[in-house]
């Protein structure tokens, strides 16, 4: 996949286009926002309370919220939190997951088949509740609704790169590997891996959106962050008893949680034609 | 068939049996003591040791699993530590809204999604396709609790069409109350033929129905479409279209029943984030279903509560999973060969 492919791609398909450009957006607005918040000091606790609720406005794009603080620096740093939950929960996922579809897809046998009745039972766990039960074990907070997150979203990795090596390991390359004796480590790394990514990423760009508005839900609901972080689904919760009074409270914070995850799942169409071609307009 | 149908089950079951033990692990190395708090605040040691006893929290933890799944087999969830009813009652109660808000919400995203999953596919590019997948992403990216709100500000606060929260009106459950039968309001006032507090408590499910139904619309949406191009590109069904039958009716009538494996996925899928994400609803919404029960039994430590919802669900959601690969091996012979 050449990079002057990319660029021809994303001439042809503005929504695609779009995704990618709205995810840079967001992701240098939260890494520059000590530069950009107007009002750095009061995402680290200032608190003027004669400014409560004044709606948005020049000196405060998004308004303030009942601490008087600035919502537009808050949404920014809240960006950094919330950004970076998201990219360290799929990380882990996808190499964890990988890692164990890799050993039950290469070994095979007893371990295969063992390992895949564990990810079936994971599997069946559904994710919100997983995250209740962490949270009244370990008490609510961010990193708890991370552990949650990835304990439940690894096996779908598991599952897809199983399948990819059980494909690829009577593929003629990967047969004449073996049989020119080239060590497991060595066919897994050079013919197994390279060729069984293009899915992951994919099923990763659009699972990335999931995860972000996961996360957000679980600190809705009190399950995640606590006070006084700044992350997008926190601040949407403290806004929500005055969203008939103070719209902008909640909808600001918002606003960039439905942005990440539309542009995430733009992007990921996107990189799904380009890289899996065979599947091609399968979800679109 | 037979064989496929025995390893499914058998693999349900202990994937239940799993679930069990995780949720009762978890539930009884909470770390705070529950026999202090069902006591009550100013209880002495021997009212504590005595409610330890109570509860059975003395025994071995094997020992309190064994006797924890004889009750469960017998529908017998605990008591709750909070509200000192039995768990399967509170749950009797906090069950049928939420299924009332789930089946609603289901119901409309496929009467919404499958018409314009198929409209679409036939005419690719087309301006309902268009907007077809744009809605699809839109409503799929959506956060619920966000879209909630602006469902609320946009129907109650500014249009002034439906009411904002709540399951009922204070007023039609003076005037015109409602035996409860089955605990659905919509089913025990239809019955009654009390057709004015049917429509209020309609007008008040609506919203956080709509609600629910957003991501489901969405993936109903794009797997039919998906699936519907595939078949509309096949020898087939070009064969018809070469014999000149009109392209709806080949749609509708022949194709889509070649869509119904992806149609059952797709539902499944949707009633599983159903069933976890009314709690966000719920709570937006002020809605007394389940959600609304867990929260509340988690922020007090209520661990018969949180156990018994939690197992709940998880049955249903395994059950349903059950049914569906079941369904689709039924629709679809080459899933019952494999």
């Amino acid at each position: 996949m050449g990079k002057s492919k990319l660029i021809y791609y994303m001439r042809h398909n503005a929504l695609v286009t779009f995704g990618f450009a709205i995810l840079a957006l967001l992701v240098l607005a939260s890494l520059l926002a000590p530069w950009l918040a107007p009002y750095p000091q009061d995402a680290h606790g200032a608190v003027h309370t004669e400014r409560a609720f004044l709606p948005p406005s020049g000196a405060h794009l998004f308004g303030t919220d009942a601490l008087g603080r600035d919502l537009f620096s808050l949404v920014l740093y809240g960006g950094r939190i919330s950004l970076s939950a998201g990219c360290i929960a799929i990380v882990v996922s996808v190499a964890a997951g990988a890692l164990i579809g890799l050993i039950a897809g290469y070994v095979g046998g007893w371990i295969d088949e063992m390992l895949m009745r564990f990810t079936d039972i994971v599997l069946s766990f559904p994710p919100l509740l997983l995250a209740v039960s962490i949270a009244s074990l370990l008490g609510p907070s961010l990193s708890h609704a991370l552990l949650a997150i990835m304990l439940s979203w690894w096996p779908w990795y598991t599952r897809l790169i199983r399948s990819q090596i059980v494909q690829l390991r009577s593929a003629g390359y990967v047969e004449s590997a073996i049989v020119s004796g080239k060590g497991a480590g060595a066919i897994m790394r050079r013919h197994i891996l390279p060729n069984s990514l293009s899915p992951v990423i994919v099923q990763a760009s659009m699972d990335f959106g999931s995860i972000i508005l996961t996360l957000a839900g679980l600190s809705f609901l009190g399950m995640g962050a606590q006070p006084p972080s700044t992350e997008w689904g926190l601040l949407v919760s403290q806004g929500k008893t005055y969203v008939l009074s103070n719209w902008w409270y909640a909808a600001f914070p918002g606003l960039p949680i439905l942005l990440t995850a539309v542009a995430l799942n733009l992007a990921g169409d996107g990189l799904r034609d380009l890289l899996d071609p065979r599947q091609k307009g399968v979800t679109r | 068939m037979l064989s496929y149908i025995g390893r499914r089950i058998m693999l349900s079951v202990l994937v239940i049996i799993g679930l069990s033990v995780v949720t009762f692990l978890i539930a009884r190395v909470v770390p705070s003591d529950p026999a202090a708090r069902y006591a009550g605040p100013k209880a002495t040691v021997e009212q504590i040791a005595a409610a330890k006893q109570e509860l059975g929290l003395d025994k071995p933890l094997p020992v309190q699993y064994v006797r924890y799944m004889a009750g469960v087999l017998r529908g017998d969830l605990g008591t709750s530590i909070t509200t000192h009813n039995k768990v399967a009652q509170d749950i009797r109660g906090t069950l049928p809204p939420s299924l009332e808000l789930i089946v609603l919400g289901m119901l409309i995203a496929l009467a919404a999604g499958i018409p314009v999953g198929v409209l679409g596919a036939m005419k690719p590019g087309s301006w309902i396709d268009g907007f077809g997948r744009l809605a699809a992403v839109v409503l799929v990216s959506f956060p619920s609790f966000c879209l909630g709100f602006v469902l609320q500000l946009l129907l109650y606060d500014w249009l002034h069409l439906l009411p904002v929260s709540g399951r009922v009106s204070n007023l039609a459950m003076v005037l015109h109350p409602v035996e409860a039968r089955t605990g659905f309001y919509l089913i025990d006032s239809a019955l009654a033929g009390n057709w004015s507090f049917f429509g209020d408590a309609l007008s008040h499910l609506l919203l956080p129905a709509l609600t629910l139904a957003a991501y489901p619309f969405g993936l109903v949406v794009r797997m039919v479409r998906a699936s519907m191009v595939e078949v509309l590109a096949q020898d087939h069904t070009r064969l018809l279209k070469a014999l000149g039958m009109k392209l709806p009716k080949i749609a509708f009538r022949y194709a889509f029943k070649l869509t119904l494996p992806a149609l059952l996925t797709v539902i499944a899928l949707s009633f599983a984030y159903s069933l976890t994400g009314t709690f966000l609803i719920e709570s937006v919404f002020g809605w007394p279903g389940m959600g609304d029960y867990v929260s509340k039994a988690l922020i007090t430590n209520d661990y018969p509560a949180v156990m018994g919802t939690t197992l709940l669900i998880g049955i249903v959601y395994i059950g349903l999973n059950l049914i569906v690969d079941l369904g689709i091996a039924f629709v679809d012979p080459r899933v019952r060969w494999s």
